[in-house]
């Protein structure tokens, strides 16, 4: 293993069963004024570390702006971190140059949001299936490709007429599906899902996470699944990591953070749920205001301004991540 | 006499499209009783928005058609009225309106308080219906006096939506506001005419969790005490259940289910219901969705709009589509074989 970046503290320890991990992972992004001088720096991400063992479902999750979707993008290299490390395999990957990083993508892959926006309207599904085997695997000729390409489509539960179809003749569904496949022939060990079910109806999003769980069992898959939506990561993450404002506040496994909750902020996150049946949330819910401007962020802790629990401590210094408690760590001076 | 405020009977509406006519609403029924909030809860492409602008008299009218039904609003039937007076004492004035993303129904080029100070001045519950008839417009007759008492008005409007520092905000342009801080100003506007009905089409959607909450339990404390009716259309079985004091099921633009929110989470009687519920994520028992897809509306299967999907479904249901049948206090549901407790665990 070659890599700079000094090994967290107090993280979860590299074993080998880690498939990727996370070293301190910073990115800012500049703010400009009108004449183009940087006056600032924007924080989506800052000093973020874990680790992701094989075979795993990783849930991120967080309100919009707290930077998880700028956490998988630049783990995919579409971002170049400003500092820190990605270890995927064995290897560093973070800044890598573009002609390494091809190799990479192949075990690495990215899913959009809406994999189907991200087909190509003109083409057919089996060109759009093709396309990078051709990139990626010179090497196979037209019929084992073809032949490749129809087992994954079986896999996602489609049928092979749909190949000589256009995108805008099937549902928002069956995109979906062809997007997830586009994304599979490749073989990547590890994907990462960015929303893989927003904007779906909850009958539809019921059929894509069953499709999704088997497919890593079929392919023995590794996700890392960025998500808004903490009832569905709930069911299907084994450990869970919480941002806030470019930071990981909490981390730990599923059942532990939702069941005991350490940080105020995870704990405000989780009483806004709706339950059916359950206690109503406009009579329990507490927290007042919103997120600050990633821009501008309070001195010591970036919680402490909306948080029940702040004291003067909090503003003098940044909390790290403790792992006090069994399978889980909080970013809080406060936390018991 | 009735008590309801509104009184939707067998509302039938559709669209002329490229491929034929689009038969978006069919003979649909919905109730809103004085002071309650009312979910309209569906699956995209279900009618719910289109029964909701159908309600606000807002179709297109080159393509929208109304063919039959009655809509009928604190007495009268808005389907029967000149769409002038409509639009003077009835659209924006009784019945005011919530968007799903408030970016959007922002000008961008105009300050927040020039929009709301405009909105005062056309709207406002002061102003006598009569001059607006008469003038076609509003006599400004006390212009500095006027606009001073507009201005505490709209002040004290936001202070109740709980907006921070509302003297700034009104000197803001709408993108340099948050998102939550902007559906509470489109909440603020809502009130603003005093209104008996507010139609709220998904307005927590395009919001995060926290927001979201207290969004909600604003619009909650908001109708309890105004007395305002809500009719709240959303996707989300969870905020139905958060804040609704009934709820009323769509599917392929017909209604299934309505009952009060307490009996319909606990006793779904309706096929289409119960497999909704059962497509939440839950722990105990895993996802299970609904087999087939939502059907086309050009042309939708004959009956009972949900038979090809169903598992109980019968020759019946292919030919007639069922009259609503009382299964409980408040509770009506449209189905030839609803589900009762015994029969239940069949869909397990």
């Amino acid at each position: 293993m070659n890599v700079d970046a000094p090994a967290a503290p107090r993280r979860t320890q590299v074993n080998d069963r880690t498939i990727l991990d996370i070293r301190r992972l910073t990115k800012h992004f500049a703010i400009r004024n009108a004449f183009g001088w940087q006056t600032g720096a924007l924080r989506a991400l800052d000093d973020v570390s874990f680790t992701v063992d094989k075979g795993e479902i990783l849930g991120i999750v967080g309100e919009s702006g707290c930077g998880k979707s700028t956490l998988g993008k630049t783990i995919m290299g579409i971002h170049h971190p400003t500092s820190g490390g990605i270890v995927f395999e064995g290897n560093d990957i973070a800044g890598q140059a573009p002609n390494a990083a091809r190799t990479t993508r192949r075990h690495l892959q990215y899913s959009y949001q809406d994999p189907g926006a991200s087909l190509d309207p003109r083409w057919k599904i089996r060109r759009s299936l093709h396309e990078p085997l051709v990139i990626h695997h010179r090497e196979l000729g037209f019929a084992e490709r073809e032949e490749r390409v129809r087992a994954i489509l079986q896999a996602v539960g489609l049928p092979a007429g749909h190949l000589d179809l256009y995108p805008h003749e099937i549902s928002g569904g069956q995109q979906r599906r062809v997007g997830l496949a586009r994304i599979l022939t490749l073989q990547p060990s590890l994907v990462v899902l960015d929303e893989p079910t927003s904007g779906l109806d909850v009958s539809v999003q019921a059929t894509i996470l069953n499709l999704l769980l088997d497919l890593r069992k079929q392919f023995d898959l590794t996700y890392l699944f960025i998500s808004h939506d903490l009832s569905v990561v709930r069911m299907i993450c084994n450990r869970i990591a919480v941002m806030y404002l470019g930071k990981v506040v909490e981390f730990g496994a599923t059942e532990a953070v939702f069941e005991t909750p350490r940080h105020p902020y995870t704990r405000s996150l989780l009483s806004a749920i709706p339950t059916i049946g359950g206690a109503r949330v406009t009579d329990t819910f507490l927290l007042e205001g919103e997120p600050p401007n990633p821009g501008n962020l309070p001195a010591g802790c970036r919680f402490r301004n909306r948080c029940p629990l702040a004291e003067a401590r909090c503003a003098e210094a940044e909390p790290e991540l403790r792992a006090d408690w069994p399978d889980q760590e909080a970013a809080c001076f406060l936390a018991d | 006499m009735t008590t309801d405020l509104l009184r939707v009977r067998d509302l039938k509406v559709s669209f002329a499209t490229d491929g034929g006519t689009a038969r978006v609403l069919d003979n649909v029924n919905l109730t809103i009783g004085r002071g309650q909030i009312v979910g309209l809860v569906g699956e995209s492409g279900c009618g719910k928005t289109t029964l909701a602008r159908s309600i606000l008299g807002v179709l297109p009218t080159n393509s929208a058609r109304l063919d039959s039904g009655s809509i009928e609003f604190d007495g009268i039937d808005l389907l029967r009225v000149d769409p002038d007076t409509l639009a003077a004492t009835v659209r924006g004035r009784q019945i005011s309106f919530i968007p799903q993303d408030p970016f959007s129904s922002f000008n961008p080029v105009f300050t927040i308080g020039a929009q709301i100070m405009d909105l005062m001045k056309w709207k406002s519950p002061a102003l006598d219906d009569r001059a607006v008839r008469r003038h076609g417009w509003l006599p400004r007759l006390h212009g500095a006096r006027r606009r001073k008492a507009d201005l505490a008005r709209v002040l004290a409007l936001l202070r109740q939506v709980q907006l921070p520092e509302p003297e700034e905000i009104l000197r803001k342009y709408p993108h340099e506001v948050s998102g939550g801080q902007r559906q509470r100003l489109m909440i603020a506007m809502a009130l603003l005419p005093e209104p008996k009905l507010i139609i709220a089409d998904e307005p927590t959607t395009a919001l995060d969790v926290t927001i979201q909450a207290q969004i909600l339990k604003l619009l909650r404390g908001l109708a309890t005490d105004h007395g305002i009716s809500v009719l709240f259309t959303t996707h989300d079985l969870g905020t139905a259940w958060e804040i609704c004091d009934s709820v009323t099921v769509m599917y392929a633009g017909q209604e299934m289910e309505s009952a009060p929110g307490e009996g319909f989470f606990r006793r779904p009687s309706h096929p289409y219901t119960n497999r909704l519920l059962m497509s939440l994520p839950s722990r105990d028992s895993g996802i299970s969705g609904i087999p087939g897809d939502i059907p086309g509306l050009i042309n939708p299967p004959p009956g009972c709009r949900f038979h090809p999907r169903c598992e109980f479904a019968t020759e019946v249901c292919r030919q007639d589509r069922p009259a609503p049948t009382v299964v409980g206090a408040g509770h009506e549901v449209r189905c030839h074989h609803p589900v009762s407790e015994e029969r239940r665990h069949v869909l397990a």
